[in-house]
């Protein structure tokens, strides 16, 4: 799936930038708007030109595209290990509050534009169902973006896949329907964008617009074909889903968590991977307002029995890299403040020591890795 | 045939409502669920207890510092060799009368008010008050701005100035929050009694713990018998915490 959408947008980018500069050949001179590299840099990163054209349109692209950056920045922690980059990985944690707020700039560039489209009539008139499906789409994959990042997923074994995507060492992807629904719409995005005019990123090669009626003909054939594109992307996941819920109820429910907090060593090592943050904020709310303490109810009981012996021997704290929670924590590069206050080192003898969930989740889906359908 | 077609109406209504549950339980899972385990979890606990401490400061010896030193073993509270900025959660006062000379020395700590001041400012509800009385500050949402510090009559709260490491498992502190007297509460809910009460019945016994509302207790059975009094009682915050012989 991923492959042909990165295909598709690759070889679109290619096909449609080399249109550009044939064309551009023909028609000299080159535009002449822009004066100097200053006015370029005015263009490309105040969108001067636009401003002076169209305010409302600027503000909200001004919004949209900043919004873009900052949410793309945040997804930068999905394509790096943290020992490629060495210190510089701390850019990318610094970049996860950045993405978090600054893609509510982009949801609200979306919606401006939609919103112009709809509500200015000139802008209205001359829209077709592809604008606003594209508008669509740009707004389904932050909205879903969030809700992903409120229900919590497993991050680690999302940067896996697409790791393991680049790397053609394919790994599952965690079957949260948010998550595949989020992704899917991405990829349709890809595969919908070099036939689409979202693509001005590579406008500096875009000729002087010529009008001229077999061009604009051309043109309103490709957003029809946009329309039906995203159309049928955005139709197919809902359709399966729709059929999914009627066929076995929703299934993805909250775990007991006292009944997790006992038995999770057995269970499913993928319900407490997701789910380890509620958990504890659940027990912090439990014991600080009601006083209800049980053996197992703190974090320093989990640490103490996910220990990890450093070169000496013993217990390695939070300020050691390969800390249990660290670990994941900075691959994911989630914030985690819990040890300013809480001791991170054993505090008992445990009574089991449990291996990485992780090693026993590669035993467990190892021979389902194989012939996973999502990919 | 009109029941019929009514019933496959309600119920095909009813699965769609179902359905439309069930999404919502997806997306608002995490808030819901704090929510709903935090509600039984109260209720097990809404039996009518207050908490309190009664100091016979006639029995208080004034050389004898056990219930300072053993509330600093409990919670690990060291010295960082700074006196102004280190951790003090409970601390011994003298008084001296200055008509008659007569001086009288007591521990005084977070006083666990039923009304008290600290809540009251607190700006994130970090600062809050136990169904059973005892007054504790949520560190979880603490921000540190010290409001309760100032507003406190009885200088009873501290501002964590240093680094911690190696906090004990019952009581986690970190630097940037504000921290008091917790009343032993991991002890308490454990059914045990304060440190500083333990350490003082070794001696002299000048420190009793117990349920104030529980009239059959050795603390209110103290407080009916006896002359007790609260510090600062003209500011009605109305201390769980009282004083004998003062």
């Amino acid at each position: 799936m991923f492959y042909i959408a990165a295909s598709i947008l690759i070889l679109g980018l290619l096909a449609r930038v080399a249109v550009w500069v044939k064309r551009r050949r023909e028609i000299q001179p080159r535009r002449g708007d822009s004066q100097g590299a200053f006015g370029v840099v005015l263009d490309l990163v105040l969108f001067r030109g636009k401003f002076f054209d169209d305010r409302v349109s600027w503000i909200f692209s001004i919004l949209f595209h900043y919004g873009l950056m900052c949410i793309v920045l945040r997804h930068l922690r999905y394509a790096i290990e943290p020992e490629w980059v060495g210190p510089l990985w701390r850019l990318v944690i610094i970049a996860q509050p950045v993405g978090l707020y600054g893609g509510l700039l982009l949801i609200a560039g979306v919606a401006g534009f939609w919103a112009r489209r709809l509500l200015a009539p000139s802008v209205r008139a001359t829209s077709t169902l592809g604008d606003h499906a594209m508008l669509a789409l740009l707004l389904a994959i932050p909205v879903v973006g969030y809700f992903n990042a409120w229900v919590h997923t497993d991050l680690i074994a999302v940067k896996q896949f697409f790791l393991g995507l680049v790397s053609s060492k394919w790994q599952p992807l965690p079957a949260d329907p948010l998550l595949l629904l989020h992704l899917w719409l991405a990829a349709a995005l890809m595969m919908a964008l070099p036939f689409s005019k979202l693509l001005h990123l590579g406008g500096v090669f875009e000729p002087l617009p010529e009008g001229g009626a077999s061009r604009s003909n051309l043109r309103r054939i490709a957003r029809w074909g946009v329309a039906a594109l995203v159309g049928v992307t955005l139709l197919v996941p809902a359709a399966t889903g729709a059929l999914q819920v009627a066929a076995d109820g929703w299934t993805q429910t909250q775990p007991d968590f006292a009944k997790l907090a006992r038995a999770h060593k057995a269970a499913d090592p993928t319900v407490m991977i997701r789910n380890h943050p509620n958990f504890l904020m659940n027990y912090r709310a439990v014991v600080v307002y009601h006083g209800v303490r049980q053996e197992g109810d703190n974090i320093e009981k989990c640490v103490t029995c996910h220990v990890v012996k450093g070169a000496d021997g013993q217990p390695v704290g939070f300020e050691n890299p390969k800390h249990f929670c660290r670990d994941c924590h900075n691959k994911a590069a989630v914030s985690i403040d819990c040890f300013e206050c809480h001791n991170s080192n054993p505090t008992a003898a445990p009574k089991t020591t449990s291996i990485d969930p992780r090693q026993r989740l590669a035993v467990n889906t190892a021979d389902v890795a194989e012939g996973s359908a999502a990919r | 045939m009109t029941d019929s077609n009514d019933e496959s109406l309600v119920s095909s209504r009813r699965g769609f409502l179902v359905g439309v549950a069930g999404f919502a339980t997806l997306t608002l899972a995490p808030g819901v669920m704090l929510y709903a385990r935090a509600e039984t979890a109260g209720a097990a606990k809404a039996a009518k207890v207050r908490w309190g401490m009664l100091v016979d400061a006639s029995q208080c010896e004034p050389g004898c510092n056990d219930c300072v030193t053993a509330c600093n073993t409990e919670f690990g509270l060291v010295s960082h060799g700074r006196p102004t900025t280190d951790p003090q959660w409970i601390r011994k006062v003298t008084v001296t009368d200055p008509g008659s000379g007569r001086s009288q020395t007591f521990p005084v700590m977070c006083q666990h008010c039923a009304d008290p001041p600290c809540v009251d400012v607190c700006p994130t509800n970090a600062s809050f008050r136990r169904e059973d009385g005892i007054v504790l500050i949520n560190r979880h949402i603490c921000v540190g701005c010290r409001y309760c510090e100032m507003a406190c009559p009885y200088k009873a709260r501290n501002f964590v100035h240093e680094n911690i490491t190696d906090q004990k498992v019952y009581a986690p502190r970190g630097k940037g929050t504000s921290e008091a007297c917790t009343m032993c509460v991991h002890r308490v809910d454990a059914g045990g009694i304060p440190a500083c009460v333990e350490a003082c019945s070794k001696g002299r016994v000048a420190m009793l713990f117990g349920d104030l509302n529980d009239p059959n207790s050795a603390i209110a059975k103290r407080i009916a018998a006896y002359n007790t009094t609260q510090i600062r009682s003209d500011l009605r915050t109305d201390p769980g915490v009282r004083y004998q012989g003062l």
